[in-house]
């Protein structure tokens, strides 16, 4: 060899009296780029449990098949969280391709498993609860987000489309009608003569239910089907003080 | 320099872990791996003999600081190689306007027509070592270098998937469609010198 590279490498190793860059170091960028990625899985299961809270609530099944359905369905999709899934299922993807041998796999691959991943996660997080509660914070503390995400109560406000929603004040057993209070303080008269009535309905004042029919005419409504608000988990306490409970709710077209 | 002490008998992840503790083992490295990584960068870079020395120490300097960062699960070689192509590539990035120069060419591209596929079946085998790097220097970049590690530097898949850091299946599509391009490519010159 003429030109002895390493001899050069060797001198100037010892003439600057370099070495190299410690074990921790190479730690501590690896644990950061871990870290990254499973608190972008994390955010991103806990945006797929709040769509499947969502989803739940607004249940979309029910509303789909209804003349107008679709229209009120595809409003009322969760967009924002949507986008949220998206955001962290790329930014979980490129910390993976940069983790030491993130590189292996295909990015295909590796998306498929980061969604599927998230999607179960999401689930869990949505059945232990967990992001009921971070929807109802984000509600609560931030009026702006009911704004910018179609909430159930905003879906279920929605009376020319059949769609009705609120808490019950009265209930003539024999006249088969109900008062309701809406999201927004209005008071409905709800015929439920001919409703089908949920077994988990027990039609008592201060229960919160949604209703699907008819409007009939200004505040009378006429319902085909009566459903529990949120099953077991009800999100409001009962009156007295109805206004002060009730969660922000962003504006229906009724 | 370590005194009686027998490089030969160690291998390279050994000998880069005697190198953390003291930077007199990693000359026995560097030797062993000089003339490959200069004739990779003269290569791949497209640069003069003295450019492609200047790469090469800095490489060994980079791989040196970064010793304690060595991944055992991967070969030394493809670790080394692998800090090569990046500072090739940096080095493209931070001379852009530089004038490209062709490069040594050798013999050892005509191990590609030893590979048993219809791509290379087909191909001129008298075509001269320095026709082929006239060709290899006109088809992509990322083409040429993988036809390098696989036919000249002799890397298998894994190897080459460690290198550039892409998956196998991924070095398999590259290679199939870099030899498509040079062929196209041959072929083209074929015809313009057949005119």
């Amino acid at each position: 060899m003429d030109t002895n590279v390493s001899q050069k490498v060797i001198d100037k190793i010892k003439k600057e009296r370099l070495a190299p860059k410690s074990g921790w170091h190479f730690f501590l960028l690896r644990a950061a780029v871990l870290a990254g990625l499973s608190f972008f899985i994390l955010a991103g299961a806990l945006s797929f449990g709040i769509i499947f809270d969502i989803v739940r609530q607004v249940e979309i099944t029910r509303i789909i098949g209804r003349p107008g359905g679709p229209g009120v369905v595809l409003l009322s999709l969760p967009y924002l969280w949507i986008i949220f899934v998206v955001f962290f299922l790329v930014l979980a993807l490129a910390d993976f391709a940069r983790t030491r041998h993130g590189y292996k796999y295909r990015l295909l691959h590796i998306g498929v498993a980061l969604f599927v991943g998230m999607f179960f996660l999401g689930a869990v997080f949505h059945a232990l609860g967990y992001c009921d509660s971070i929807e109802m914070y984000l509600e609560n503390q931030f009026p702006l987000y009911s704004r910018i995400v179609a909430t159930p109560q905003g879906v279920w406000s929605r009376p020319s489309d059949g769609l009705l929603s609120g808490m019950i004040v009265q209930n003539d057993n024999v006249m088969d009608r109900l008062e309701l209070e809406d999201w927004r303080s209005n008071r409905w008269d709800v015929d439920y003569s001919q409703a089908t009535i949920e077994p988990q309905v027990s039609e008592s004042l201060g229960e919160m239910i949604k209703v699907i029919g008819d409007k009939q005419a200004d505040h009378n409504f006429k319902a085909e089907d009566i459903r529990p608000w949120d099953g077991e988990m009800m999100r409001l306490p009962p009156p007295p003080d109805l206004k002060g409970a009730m969660p922000p709710v962003r504006p229906g077209k009724d | 320099m370590v005194p009686n002490f027998d490089a030969k008998n160690k291998s390279d992840e050994e000998l880069a872990g005697l190198t953390r503790d003291n930077p007199d083992f990693y000359y026995f490295l560097m030797e062993r791996y000089e003339e490959k990584i200069l004739r990779y960068v003269r290569r791949i870079a497209n640069v003069s003999r003295e450019v492609s020395e200047d790469l090469v120490q800095e490489i060994f300097l980079k791989a040196y600081e970064n010793i304690n960062d060595f991944d055992e699960t991967l070969k030394f070689s493809s670790w080394l190689y692998r800090i090569a192509h990046n500072h090739v590539i940096s080095h493209w990035r931070k001379y852009k306007n530089e004038k490209l120069l062709s490069w040594d060419a050798d013999e050892s591209f005509k191990n590609m027509f030893e590979s048993d596929d219809d791509l290379t079946r087909d191909l001129d085998k008298k075509i001269t070592a320095e026709r082929m790097s006239e060709v290899l220097d006109k088809i992509k970049p990322a083409y040429k270098e993988v036809l390098v590690l696989r036919y000249m530097e002799d890397k298998d898949y894994t190897e080459i998937g460690d290198i550039l850091k892409k998956p196998v299946g991924t070095i398999g599509t590259l290679i199939l469609r870099a030899k498509k391009e040079l062929k196209k490519e041959i072929e083209s010159g074929n015809n313009f010198y057949s005119k």
